[in-house]
């Protein structure tokens, strides 16, 4: 049994992750009950501002335990603003930097048309192929549900690994980069899809 | 287009009224919760309806309850008055948190519950009674009380004020399924910024399609034409 942490920094609501891994059969750790260093898999949840994240994670509690998890080859699962926060930097209240894993930057979604922010809502999602996820065909055009205001803008290709579209507007959905893998929509809310796309992320990947 | 089946709680059990009044039950929260998940219900709405005129919540448990099985967002109101209110619910399960009386009361409190939480996590909750065929007043207390506020005032207001999503109720359509307000949606449409459900009136199908085809960024909520059977779930989705 895969052994799972879901750090729970503060911002958001982190029981619709913990129910959905509990529903799956697995047993989800709190990070603020128990801090090990031997999970197989760390998941960064998060609703809110970039900034909020960016201060309470740029510090050395969070810092230390997600670099040992990450130099270690174990998996790291950002969902929403736990995906972009793995980015290098965010432009809400004035640049401030995330964790910087995945070379990017944050933005918030502009438009030519008039925009309805939040973006909220189930969309289909374009997988790439990716040779070490080849499972993740099984998903492609599926939809999954979203809701932010930001999306996250990569600087290199190679680190995306889905995409989707509101009207005129491309962005990614899901990127990774070796044993770092986010996602702008939430898996856990996006009914049984979701929780099938979770199992096979922990068990498959 | 999302479809939000809406469940009315009062002690305990799923109710349903005509013009939110003469309430009648309709079953356990949990059942019918997981019920409209199967069926494909985007996401669920759950309002406790004498929670803020009696000031007390005991929605928590109910949440906890329904929501070990269902993966999709839920959104609970009725009685939210504080952060920690706001708090409990989170931690109950709730992904957002619908806020009416309290924030027609103290307008603030919707600023400082979206600062604390983000504004994709709360919901400005508006029960609107039509005054004139181009006003209606924002009512509080689940349609009991009037507040004196204009709807169009009221929603740019809370849009200013940082809510992510506003919920927006026709008191006077509500629980017929004889159809929307489609005076009200009209009034609304052009003050929107954030996406907008709309409840009360549903009437089927039809209107559906209608709302897809001629009104972007809304969202329906429903629960008369769910509750009593008159169309499935899967049948307002296709």
């Amino acid at each position: 049994m895969k052994k799972i942490c879901i750090l729970d920094y503060g911002l958001g609501n982190v029981r619709s992750l913990y129910n959905s891994l509990k529903k799956l059969n697995f047993s989800p750790v709190l990070f603020s009950e128990n801090i090990k260093n031997n999970y197989d898999f760390v998941f960064i949840p998060g609703v809110g501002s970039f900034s909020a994240a960016s201060k309470i994670l740029n510090t050395r509690k969070y810092l230390d335990f997600l670099q040992t998890h990450r130099k270690s080859g174990k998996k790291i699962f950002g969902i929403c603003l736990g995906m972009q926060i793995l980015h290098s930097f965010g432009e809400e209240n004035g640049a401030c930097n995330g964790l910087n894993y995945i070379n990017g930057k944050v933005t918030k979604i502009e438009s030519k048309n008039k925009k309805i922010l939040p973006l909220v809502g189930y969309q289909k999602v374009r997988f790439l192929d990716n040779i070490n996820l080849p499972f993740l065909k099984e998903y492609n055009l599926e939809k999954f549900y979203f809701v932010h205001s930001y999306v996250v803008s990569l600087s290199s290709e190679k680190n995306l690994l889905g995409l989707t579209y509101s009207d005129d507007y491309e962005y990614p959905a899901a990127v990774i980069d070796h044993n770092i893998i986010g996602t702008q929509f939430h898996p856990e809310k996006s009914g049984e899809v979701g929780l099938n796309f979770l199992k096979d992320i922990i068990s498959k990947y | 287009m999302r479809l939000i089946p809406r469940l009315d709680i009062k002690n305990n059990f799923v109710v349903k009224g005509i013009n939110l009044e003469g309430l009648r039950k309709i079953g356990k929260p949990s059942d019918l919760v997981e019920k409209y998940y199967k069926e494909g219900a985007d996401e669920i709405c759950l309002i406790d309806c004498v929670a803020s005129l009696y000031r007390r919540n005991n929605i928590f448990s109910i949440i906890e309850n329904a929501t070990k099985n269902v993966f999709v967002p839920l959104t609970v109101g009725g009685g939210i008055r504080s952060l920690k209110d706001i708090e409990q619910a989170l931690n109950s399960g709730a992904d957002k948190v619908a806020i009416n009386s309290y924030a027609t009361e103290n307008p603030k409190f919707i600023l400082d519950a979206s600062k604390r939480f983000g504004s994709s996590t709360i919901v400005s909750y508006i029960e609107a009674k039509k005054k004139s065929d181009s006003d209606w007043e924002v009512y509080k207390y689940f349609g009991r009380e009037k507040t004196n506020i204009d709807i169009v005032y009221w929603i740019e207001k809370v849009q200013e004020l940082g809510c992510g999503e506003i919920l927006l109720t026709s008191i006077d359509h509500e629980g017929l399924q004889k159809g929307l307000d489609y005076n009200l949606l009209d009034s609304v449409i052009k003050t929107l910024k954030v996406p907008l459900i709309y409840s009360g009136g549903l009437s089927g199908t039809k209107e559906v399609q209608r709302i897809k085809k001629n009104y972007k960024n809304i969202s329906l909520s429903m629960s008369s034409i769910l509750h009593y059977n008159k169309v499935t779930l899967q049948e307002l989705k296709n």
